[in-house]
């Protein structure tokens, strides 16, 4: 089991590395280190929804609402903003936001028993219709300048994007292996009943889960915004796909009780490397959902043999 | 046989350390539980036998808490106490093993262990939600070898281990706490021969132990290896309680589908 995860690992480094190889070969302007500094950026903002997703993957759920979360709570941020809110101020409210979106996911699929497919499939389509609405399906642009820094600075020769993507990483990586909740999430995924039977407090750990996912989504919102500058309603359309890839193709099971935070890093950076690097070779964009589709599959099939390998299906 | 067993349950009553009075249970207006009485005393096994469905494994919730009796009353040393969740019989020093023992199957044996009671670290004097690993790890192999389980590796995923081991893990997760009643539902259920006589032998040194014991189970050989005391359900009720001494299986099995010896 642990060789399997191991040997899982591996395999996904050395794809990276391969690709990166492959499309150095390609062309002259992959490897730079300012090419590998876009990928960076472009990939924080999937690394940290990742994260979010993986703690939601562990518990045997699922959250397809981060896309509408991250719009919805990066519109409120903004709006915030325009209305002369302080940039902390802001920040903390478009992140709040987040938080409560999540919590209203995780009270209907802990306190009302729905299942969180349905939950959070509706509430993407209340979030994005909220946020349309709310902005008229415009842009919101102009926003204080003190922002970009979020999404454009540097800290030394590292972007602050991707500073906040990996202060996610680590931060998600302790909770799990070092703390009650990160137990107690992978055993509610793992076995609902038995994690009950034993005093884990399912239904809390449940609404948590769902309260950091929306809290992630609402933080990469923050780093979009702050890239574009512009608030939009259709920002992080179709993220959804991307997330859960990384997280599977990552190692972290569908079926829960596992939970990889460095696999969901490779999966969120291969990912990234990919977009970027077909777009570099003049493949249109629509071929790269076609990639991530088709790899999405192949990582849901080596859950399922690596399950079956130890007969838990 | 029976006017002997009825006096015999009366008598216990006084010295009981955990006694169950009138108690019902109802499942979707099937009845399961139907003023069922039982008494366990101090440092014995009891073993509950009887048909599927005669209420035995309810019976066995209810006092663990992961079931909610309708009706009834349940005394600990002579006093009422309130179990309406698996905290609150824990808090009462009562520990089950289950029937498909509640592990969870990735994570790792301590992992297993101490789920819902983990040992946290403390910085500066303030408490934390920080796991101490160590700690639990070194409890883990500590409880495992006053087991004469020396072999198990702490961290090994649960799934990866056997029946048997698995179940050594679930009765050291119970121990680990000190309880004074552990509940045992079927603890050699599709077992082989070999890891059932593991069980059981870690069954009696939990008696050794002085804790006080109920056993589900519909192996009657297993129960007169290690029961002191049987009672036996039909149809929701205790029909007979008593000590298994000078009988044999066949009265037992007379009672479990007869009624009667």
């Amino acid at each position: 089991m642990k060789r399997f995860e191991r040997l899982q690992r591996l395999g996904l480094f050395i794809f990276l590395v391969a690709m990166c190889l492959f499309f150095s070969f390609m062309s002259p302007y992959f490897a730079t280190w300012e090419n590998f500094t876009n990928i960076l950026v472009q990939s924080a903002v999937l690394i940290i929804v990742g994260a979010g997703v993986t703690l939601v993957i562990a518990t045997a759920g699922i959250d397809l609402s981060i896309g509408s979360i991250l719009a919805l709570s990066s519109i409120i941020m903004a709006a915030a903003l325009k209305a002369g809110a302080g940039l902390f101020a802001g920040v903390a409210l478009g992140i709040l936001s987040g938080a409560v979106m999540g919590l209203v996911n995780g009270l209907g699929v802990a306190g009302l028993g729905i299942s969180p497919f349905i939950v959070t499939l509706g509430a993407a389509g209340i979030y994005r219709a909220l946020a349309l609405i709310f902005t008229d399906a415009r842009p919101i642009y102009g926003l204080p300048l003190d922002l970009r820094f979020w999404g454009t600075g540097s800290l030394g020769p590292f972007p602050v994007s991707a500073v906040i993507a990996f202060a996610v990483v680590l931060a998600a990586s302790l909770l799990i292996a070092w703390t009650r909740f990160g137990v107690n999430l992978r055993a509610v995924g793992d076995n609902p009943q038995g994690a009950f039977r034993m005093g884990v407090p399912i239904r809390r750990v449940l609404v948590w889960v769902y309260v950091l996912s929306g809290a992630a989504a609402a933080l990469a919102g923050v780093v979009v915004t702050a890239r574009l500058n512009t608030a939009e309603a259709i920002a992080g359309l179709g993220m959804e796909l991307e997330a859960i890839a990384a997280v599977v193709m990552g190692g972290t099971s569908f079926f829960g009780g596992e939970a990889s935070i460095s696999g969901t890093l490779l999966g969120a950076l291969i990912i990234g490397t990919l977009a970027n690097g077909l777009t570099i070779i003049n493949v249109p964009s629509y071929y790269q959902q076609l990639v991530i589709g088709i790899v999405f599959i192949l990582a849901v099939l080596a859950d399922r043999i690596k399950r079956r390998e130890s007969n838990i299906i | 046989m029976i006017n002997q067993t009825r006096e015999t349950a009366g008598a216990l009553m006084a010295d009981a350390l955990v006694q169950l009075k009138g108690i019902e249970k109802h499942f979707s207006g099937k009845i399961a539980l139907d003023r069922a009485e039982l008494a366990l005393r101090r440092g014995e096994i009891l073993g509950l036998v009887g048909d599927n469905g005669a209420g035995k494994s309810t019976m066995l919730k209810i006092i663990s808490g992961v079931l909610k009796k309708d009706a009834g009353e349940i005394l600990m040393e002579g006093q009422a106490v309130r179990i309406n969740s698996p905290v609150h019989s824990r808090g009462l020093g009562i520990e089950m093993v289950y029937q498909d023992l509640s592990l969870c199957g990735s994570l790792n044996v301590w992992e297993n262990i101490f789920l819902g009671r983990y040992q946290t670290r403390s910085f500066f004097k303030m408490p934390s939600p920080v796991l101490d690993k160590r700690k639990m790890i070194k409890m883990t192999v500590e409880t495992m070898a006053s087991l004469g389980i020396r072999r198990l590796d702490a961290n090994a995923p649960v799934r990866n281990l056997s029946g048997g081991e698995q179940q050594a893990v679930a009765i050291c997760r119970c121990l680990l706490f000190h309880p004074r009643v552990i509940l045992l539902d079927e603890p050699t259920a599709s077992m082989a021969l070999k890891e059932r006589q593991k069980v059981l032998e870690l069954v009696r040194g939990l008696k050794e132990r002085g804790r006080s014991i109920i056993m589900v189970t519909h192996n009657l050989e297993e129960l007169f290896q290690v029961a002191d005391r049987a009672a036996v359900f039909k149809e929701g009720r205790a029909i007979w309680q008593g000590p298994l001494r000078g009988l044999k299986p066949d009265d037992v099995a007379r009672m479990m589908f007869v009624g009667k010896a």
